[in-house]
């Protein structure tokens, strides 16, 4: 793999803490540098300036492995560290973590664990050493890790509760929102959700995931070796499917996880009938300032492999936008990218735009100035105008280059700071509505 | 004191070895002023450790703030992925500086397993020629990080072999993680760097045309510039330092008929070819440059003080005079500051009656936080601990006045969150001034709490102070965030914790007869 322009996650280690905080109470401890738990947190934090949580940042035990340990091993130092944090550190579950470094002078960190485990401290061990991949396997993994070493393996399944898989804390920016909106469409057809990284989940909750009767992966990459193992070890099925945005994919989606758990279609619409009456009803207010000053925009979509056919689909099929362009920016399989082609194709685009993979910042607009030069000498020339990028902060310079708009979806977000706000399920489409336009009218 | 380095050498030695930093220690001021004396701090260590900043990333910030640079990481995607943050800082304060800041500009080698048994060398080649082709930078600067630094990368070797090939000036920083406790060795890191990258001297019909030896003019000409660098002093800026800093010292400066100029940051390599037309170079902070500018003495023959960080009045004005005797100016000085002095002591008095009596904690860079407990002294505030990230002889003589003005109150050295959480159950103070990525536990804890810098206001000299104060006064208040948010958020520690020292966990500690918090 080839070198990266300002890249747009960080490394195994980044989305393991990224997640590690996220999960309630849970006790992260690095076997690594010192700078690697600081300065992952800093990095993380530009998905919408999301911060330490429980235990990141500062807190983190950390072995803070130096010269010394590099030449003698760090066995000893992450004893030490571990046996320290049960004293100091208050979590229902700790969790070591390594970096390339550790992994480098190759630590037995198995051996140590098994010195160090206490019945009342449950530990758990995740090698995430940072070459190995980027954050959003340290996501994957982590879940997979919980799903092999900490959920307890239940052979009742509780056939109205499923587990959402798939968003990655700080790299999905908006993944608090879009759990908790997600989880509240399945309420609405009876269906309960365990969400592990939202605010109000608890460590019994995670040890539920266990009883789920089927895993819901909303990434077609992230999440699905997490899904694999709880299905090979909990024997819990899964699906993957797309992240809903908008009224109609939101009942698409309710409708695939209802037919894996045998509701019936017609119970699902007319759970959904008033929800989608709201939506609409919102719509319709907002038709007034949109008809009345051509809202509509060509649309550039730059995102992970997670959201940006979503966010295209969304801008297309939903509210009649004009995507141009989809960056797809994770470093990908050809396997992967054929699978992705595939459901792109599968979409039903009105106005089919094109499916790029690039990871380089500067690729990208270099890509889309060749094709649609901004400026020619010709008085009629095919620009693309009225412009919205739906990208992130790093993607400002093409938006002021094609004379539109941005809107910061994508890590990293640095131009907004994000709690609970959403752009997924019936909710979410409005949000996103809400701000496209708000981007339009707010030097008014 | 003395400063002994060696600059002969391919990278320099991290602080903890090259002038005995201490990073873990805990006590009263008098402890520490006396172990750092002894030398006894630097056999303190910890048997418990949390995730700090490392050298590395420290390293990235002169980098970026050198004027159309570009900065590459060479290792895992991870390191240097904080590095977003800076794009908008660096063009603000850039633009604040009066200078258009292209934006944080970088690239990650992106090493991988395969990389890491290859070795990586080809990688960097490549994305250096890649770097230059790209953007047209001023300097490469490339970051060394721990997984190359483990592997053994001869990155001096690829640097060199790819300097041919580019028109940037490509700069090798040797600063891997694991090779500093003390992430602060980041500056002689870059400095180090960038002494032996670039020149200093201005070239003759590039930066200047020598004057005519038959212009009849030619002996006014020369004595008016020889004059002026006579009259020239160069200040030396980091990161923590912003705009309005720099502007309010210059004010103070060029008032006593100085001729100012700021280094490094904010300015190309081209114009650090003027380093050298300056008769002192002067630090804020010896925390960043005194390497350099020890190094610019001996090369050069420039000489260099380092009188204080000039926060707060009474350091303020020792700063200035310092300058000005140097220079012979010390009438002017005397009667710009006692000028200066009055006025502000005059805008404190109403932020004072709001203030008194509240307790601080201060903690941060100690030279910075030391001073700036000078300033919370004077404007009537109760201070009643300290917490150095680092410490070392150079911060006795300020610590000394800390002592005799303040008392002999806590004070610490440490990055660490779970020993700061239970400084603040003992300590109880009412507010607290702290670096980047501390506030957050000290807000949680329900303290209110101000950035120790924070670029976008002014925190130096006379206008620095007043505007700290109110900060300060404003921030104290209304302090419900920080009181709302500690009745409903849980601190990842055990109730035990709070029951020990917070200094349990520092080992090789000095023996003490003041009572432990």
């Amino acid at each position: 793999m080839s070198f990266i322009e300002r890249p747009r996650f960080s490394c195994m280690l980044g989305g393991a803490l990224a997640t590690l905080t996220s999960l309630p109470r849970v006790i992260p401890i690095i076997h690594g540098a010192q700078g690697c738990g600081g300065q992952l947190t800093n990095s993380f934090a530009y998905g919408g300036y999301l911060g330490v949580g429980y235990c990141g940042g500062a807190s983190l035990p950390s072995s803070n492995v130096s010269e010394k340990e590099i030449i003698f091993g760090g066995a000893e130092r992450l004893k030490q560290e571990i046996l320290s944090a049960y004293e100091v550190m208050d979590g229902d579950l700790f969790v070591v973590v390594t970096s390339c470094m550790t992994d480098l002078i190759g630590d037995d960190v198995e051996s140590v664990i098994s010195e160090v485990e206490r019945p009342e401290y449950p530990l758990i061990f995740v090698d995430t050493g940072g070459f190995k991949g980027n954050s959003y396997y340290g996501y994957d993994i982590v879940i997979r890790s919980l799903f092999e070493q900490f959920i307890p393996v239940s052979e009742e399944k509780d056939d109205r509760l499923v587990n959402l898989l798939g968003l990655v804390p700080a790299y999905d920016p908006f993944f608090r929102g879009d759990l908790e909106e997600l989880r509240r469409i399945l309420s609405l057809i009876g269906v309960k959700a365990t969400t592990f990284v939202t605010p109000d989940q608890t460590i019994e909750d995670i040890k539920n995931a266990g009883k789920a009767e089927l895993n819901v992966v909303l990434s077609p990459v992230n999440g699905v070796r997490a899904a694999k193992a709880a299905k090979e070890k909990h024997g819990i099925d899964y699906i993957v499917t797309d992240l809903p945005i908008g009224s109609n994919a939101s009942v698409e989606f309710a409708l695939a996880v209802a037919e894996k758990l045998g509701i019936d279609e017609e119970y699902v619409r007319k759970a959904l009938a008033k929800e989608i009456d709201r939506y609409y009803s919102y719509i319709d207010r907002a038709t007034d300032v949109i008809a009345d000053t051509d809202f509509q925009n060509y649309a550039v979509v730059i995102n992970n492999v997670t959201e940006a056919l979503p966010y295209a689909k969304y801008l297309d099929n939903e509210i009649g936008w004009l995507p141009e362009y989809i960056f797809i920016t994770d470093e990908l399989r050809d396997k992967t990218k054929q699978l992705i082609r595939e459901s792109f194709e599968a979409i039903p685009f009105e106005n089919r735009p094109e499916l790029v993979f690039e990871t380089d910042t500067f690729k990208i607009q270099q890509y889309i100035l060749q094709k649609r030069p901004q400026f020619l000498s010709d008085t009629y020339y095919d620009k693309l105008d009225p412009a919205f990028v739906l990208g992130s902060s790093i993607d400002r310079k093409l938006a002021q280059t094609l004379n539109g708009n941005l809107l910061n979806t994508s890590f990293p977000v640095s131009s907004r700071i994000i709690l609970n706000h959403t752009y997924t399920g019936f909710n979410g489409g409005l949000a996103l509505l809400e701000d496209l336009i708000t981007a339009q009218v707010s030097g008014r | 004191m003395k400063f002994d380095v060696n600059f002969d050498v391919q990278f320099p030695n991290p602080r903890e070895r090259q002038r005995a930093t201490a990073y873990a220690f805990g006590g009263c001021t008098s402890d520490l002023r006396k172990g750092s004396c002894a030398g006894c701090l630097g056999r303190c260590d910890r048997s418990f450790t949390q995730a700090m900043f490392c050298q590395m990333g420290v390293s990235t910030l002169i980098s970026f703030s050198t004027k159309d640079s570009v900065v590459i990481m060479h290792g895992p995607v991870g390191c240097g992925s904080q590095s977003h943050g800076i794009d908008f800082s660096i063009k603000q304060y850039g633009a604040a500086r009066g200078v258009k800041m292209e934006g944080a500009r970088w690239l990650s080698t992106n090493l991988n397993e395969t990389d890491v048994i290859r070795g990586g060398n080809e990688k960097l080649y490549d994305t250096i020629l890649e770097a230059d082709r790209r953007f047209r930078p001023t300097a490469i600067f490339v970051c060394n990080t721990c997984a190359p630094g483990v592997i053994g990368d001869d990155i001096e070797n690829v640097v060199n072999r790819a300097q041919e090939q580019v028109t940037a000036t490509v700069v090798p920083l040797h600063c891997p993680g694991f090779g500093a406790k003390v992430f602060s060795s980041a500056y002689d890191v870059v400095y180090h760097g960038i002494m032996h990258r670039f020149g200093f001297e201005p070239k003759k019909y590039i930066d200047y045309t020598p004057f005519d030896k038959s212009d009849p003019d030619y002996e006014i000409k020369k004595q008016r510039y020889e004059f002026k660098k006579s009259r020239t002093v160069h200040l030396y800026n980091a990161w923590s330092i912003g705009p309005g800093d720099e502007k309010e010292i210059k004010r103070l400066l060029e008032a006593i008929g100085l001729n100012v100029r700021t280094f490094v940051e904010y300015k190309e390599p081209d114009d650090w070819r003027f380093i050298t037309e300056a008769a002192l170079n002067v630090s804020f902070c010896h925390v960043h440059d005194v390497y350099f500018l020890e190094f610019l003495k001996r090369e050069f023959g420039i000489p260099y003080i380092f009188p204080t960080i000039p926060i707060g009045t009474e350091q303020t004005v020792k700063f200035v005079t310092a300058i000005a005797e140097f220079f012979g100016l010390e009438k002017e000085a005397e009667a710009l500051l006692k000028k200066e002095t009055e006025k502000l002591k005059k805008a404190l008095e109403p932020i004072r009656k709001n203030v008194e009596g509240k307790s601080v904690l201060i903690s941060g860079g100690f030279l910075r936080i030391g001073a700036t407990g000078l300033l919370a002294d004077e404007i009537g505030l109760k201070v009643i601990g300290f917490r150095n990230f680092n410490y070392d002889e150079f911060g006795d003589q300020l610590f000394s006045e800390v002592q005799e003005k303040i008392g002999d109150v806590q004070n610490a050295v440490s990055t660490q969150a779970n020993e700061l959480v239970n400084m603040v159950y003992k300590l109880k103070p009412d507010i607290a001034i702290s670096h980047p990525s501390v506030g957050v536990w000290l807000v949680k804890a329900g303290v209110p709490s101000l950035t120790l810098f924070a670029q976008r206001f002014t925190y130096f000299g006379f206008t620095g102070a007043y505007s700290l104060a109110k900060r300060i006064e404003r921030t104290l208040k209304n302090t419900a965030y920080a009181r709302n948010l500690s009745q409903h958020t849980k601190l990842p520690y055990q109730e035990q914790w709070y029951g020990k020292s917070p200094y349990h966990y520092i080992t090789g500690l000095p023996e003490t007869d003041n009572p432990n918090i």
